[in-house]
């Protein structure tokens, strides 16, 4: 491990340089998957303190362990929820079940009564169905789920085959969220993003399925783009040429300035059995970029990356080094971060392996992979690229 | 023999004690705003017991800090660092043992993952031997999928079931893929993390009102997790999955295979001087 506070390390210049006119090696070419600005864009600093010395870490890793490129998470859903007026509540709220074992939250809206599970009922066929658990919002809170006070989850008994139900909420005023997840049903909707990122004026697709055991079911959907601001517009879900249903989302040129990730929000409905599933992403203003041309001392294993900077903020490189082993085969060996304060302009950050971090058996040639630069202040993930140097 | 015990339980996970170290051991509370986790938090019993495993008993810190905010914000991770950077200066800290719980391994996690955010994380870095994860919350948890599903923003009136933390928006279970694969270090196919991260797995929840060990930690509280375990898996310690609980660092053990009685640790016993598990930590800060 080696820390490195030493402004030496960091060199910002406010002069137009052109990055064509560094000695240097070009980076190797973006491959699928990368993700590199093709514009800048000028943003004010966002609220907060920041930090602003330059400070550079690296770290060994194992050879052993190798690393491999995360997919996007493919989210699984056997829920979904609707909003409904207290008046519906009480005279009783159509449910379609698919399996024993459902369980259900009714979640108050601000001002709206609070529910109590004892004033909670589901009738089936006209008869009461045998609720299994209950418990109130106080319960759920002490186990760590963070549920709104007046929030109220029954479980129907498992003799409750799956079928048409209704929700009855004695006392119920005002808006309700009802949130029925059946945790042991086949039909299942997944989402999946085709990336984890993006940065803004791109377009990501989002493909879904809903499935039952394991066939596909026809099945229609909705979608909502929504900020980290919780603003949302609605966007086409329509088949792509495969026949997958697909969401093609065009991000807004500016993203947003709140902290926190966008989500595809998707409603889908295949028979009149629902599933909503969200999956979330990152979308990144292009605030800085990675020049072209870096150099590489293999001797000192140090790496000067030049970044160019369209608005004030702390930008940070970080890469991971593979060197070759006696079989010629490349593994990781070291982490290297280096982050410093830029207004806008041109400047560099360093990448410093540490020597020390190469195993015995492991030498020349290297490569820098996973190579990311990232806007510290806004918690931006701006470029990325896989295989990014050879030296 | 202490050596050579050392040597063979830990070399693959931190460097061991000499006699010029001077160890220290930190309670990191999970989501929250804590201002006395010595005495709401962990509860008295289990940090007393705990730190008797120092050479000086006196070494030790319970952080206080707000972790209903996102892992980096000032108030999480910046106020962590603050408080360990303050306690490391004061006592002369060489070897740092931090014990965390749920939420509060992923702020520390962040530490480790990002030692360039912030000019103070390297030094506390440098000092940490092993971080002790109890029950982390590393690959997030459906209860906050759940309590989110539905909470939509409407122009006029703002949040529908009003805001929920940023904390907890953080742990739902697609986010936490995202932070994983792009902010935190130590998840499978991620480079590791520059410290050893073990996790203490709880894989059950007792709540039979007949059962005494049922109200180790609190009765009611484990009575919630019994419903909340819907959401979860067959192994889950009721907020929880296993998998989440590993999916960081290495496992250091499941809860059954340590405890007393075999007993599992619910998530809210994961905290407390519950079947040895004090006995256990407390032994680990002597190696």
């Amino acid at each position: 491990m080696r820390t490195n506070s030493n402004a030496a390390l960091f060199a910002v210049s406010l002069m137009s340089l052109s990055f064509a006119a560094h000695a240097g090696q070009p980076l190797l070419p973006a491959r699928d998957g990368d993700q590199v600005p093709l514009r800048l864009v000028s943003l004010p600093l966002p609220p907060g303190q920041f930090e602003r010395a330059p400070v550079s870490f690296s770290w060994a890793l194992a050879p052993q362990s190798p690393l491999a490129q995360t997919q996007p998470h493919t989210t699984e859903s056997r829920e979904y929820w609707q909003t409904v007026d207290g008046a519906e509540l009480q005279a009783g709220v159509q449910l379609r079940t698919t399996a024993p074992g459902a369980v259900i939250r009714i979640s108050p809206a601000s001002g709206s009564a609070p529910l109590d599970t004892t004033g909670i009922s589901i009738t089936g066929n006209g008869k009461a169905a045998r609720l299994e658990q209950a418990a109130n919002a106080e319960e759920l809170r002490a186990a760590g789920m963070d549920v709104d006070a007046g929030t109220a989850v029954v479980k129907l008994g498992r003799e409750n085959a799956g079928g048409d139900y209704a929700l009855h909420g004695k006392g119920a005023r005002g808006r309700y969220v009802v949130h029925v997840f059946e945790p042991d049903s086949d039909v299942v909707l997944k989402a999946q993003a085709d990336r984890q990122h993006a940065l803004g004026g791109e377009t990501i697709a989002v493909a879904m399925e809903m499935s039952r055991g394991s066939h596909p079911v026809a099945s229609q959907a909705e979608a909502l783009l929504v900020a980290p601001d919780g603003s949302s517009r609605p966007i086409t879900v329509r088949p792509d040429a495969s026949g997958t249903l697909t969401a093609r989302v065009r991000l807004p040129e500016q993203a947003s300035a709140t902290a926190g990730l966008w989500e595809l929000q998707v409603f889908a409905n295949a028979g009149g059995i629902q599933r909503d599933a969200r999956t979330a992403f990152g979308v990144a203003a292009p605030t800085a970029r990675l020049g072209d041309v870096v150099e590489a001392d293999a001797r000192r294993l140090r790496v000067d990356i030049p970044v160019q900077a369209g608005s004030p903020g702390r930008y940070e490189v970080r890469g991971t080094l593979y060197a070759t082993a006696s079989d010629g085969t490349l593994a990781p060996v070291s982490e290297a971060h280096a982050a410093a304060w830029m207004e806008r302009g041109n400047g560099s950050l360093a990448l410093a392996f540490d020597r020390s971090h190469v195993p015995a058996g492991f030498g020349a040639p290297f490569e820098v992979r996973q190579l990311e630069l990232n806007d510290q202040t806004r918690l931006a993930p701006l470029e990325r690229r896989e295989q990014a140097l050879r030296f | 023999m202490r050596n050579l015990l050392c040597g063979l339980l830990l070399a693959a996970v931190a460097p061991c004690a000499l006699a010029a170290d001077i160890t220290g051991v930190a309670f990191v509370h999970g989501t929250g705003s804590q201002t006395n986790a010595y005495q709401d938090y962990w509860q008295p019993k289990m940090v007393d017991s705990v730190r008797q495993g120092l050479a000086n008993t006196s070494n030790y810190i319970v952080i206080n800090c707000d972790f209903t905010q996102y892992m980096w914000d000032s108030r999480a991770a910046g106020c962590l660092a603050g408080q360990l950077g303050n306690f490391i200066a004061s006592k002369g800290i060489t070897r740092l043992v931090v014990i965390t719980h749920s939420n509060g391994g992923n702020v520390m996690r962040w530490i480790l993952s990002n030692p360039t955010y912030d000019s103070r994380y390297p030094a506390i870095i440098s000092r940490v031997v092993r971080v002790n994860a109890l029950a982390p919350s590393s690959a997030g948890t459906p209860l906050a999928d759940a309590v989110i599903n539905g909470n939509v923003f409407e122009t006029s009136l703002g949040w529908l079931l009003g805001y929920k933390s940023d904390a907890v928006r953080q742990q739902q279970v697609s986010w936490m893929a995202y932070y994983n694969a792009n902010n935190l270090y130590g998840t499978s196919g991620r480079p590791a993390l520059p410290k050893a991260f073990r996790s203490v797995v709880g894989t059950d929840v007792d709540s039979a009102i007949w059962d005494g060990d049922s109200y180790c930690g609190g009765y009611a509280e484990n009575v919630g997790l019994e419903t909340t375990q819907n959401w979860l898996n067959s192994c889950s310690d009721g907020f929880l999955n296993c998998s989440s609980q590993s999916a960081a660092g290495s496992v250091w053990f499941q809860d059954k295979s340590r405890t007393a009685g075999a007993e599992p640790l619910s998530h809210n016993q994961s905290r407390r001087a519950c079947f040895t598990l004090d006995t256990i930590l407390r032994n680990d800060l002597k190696l």
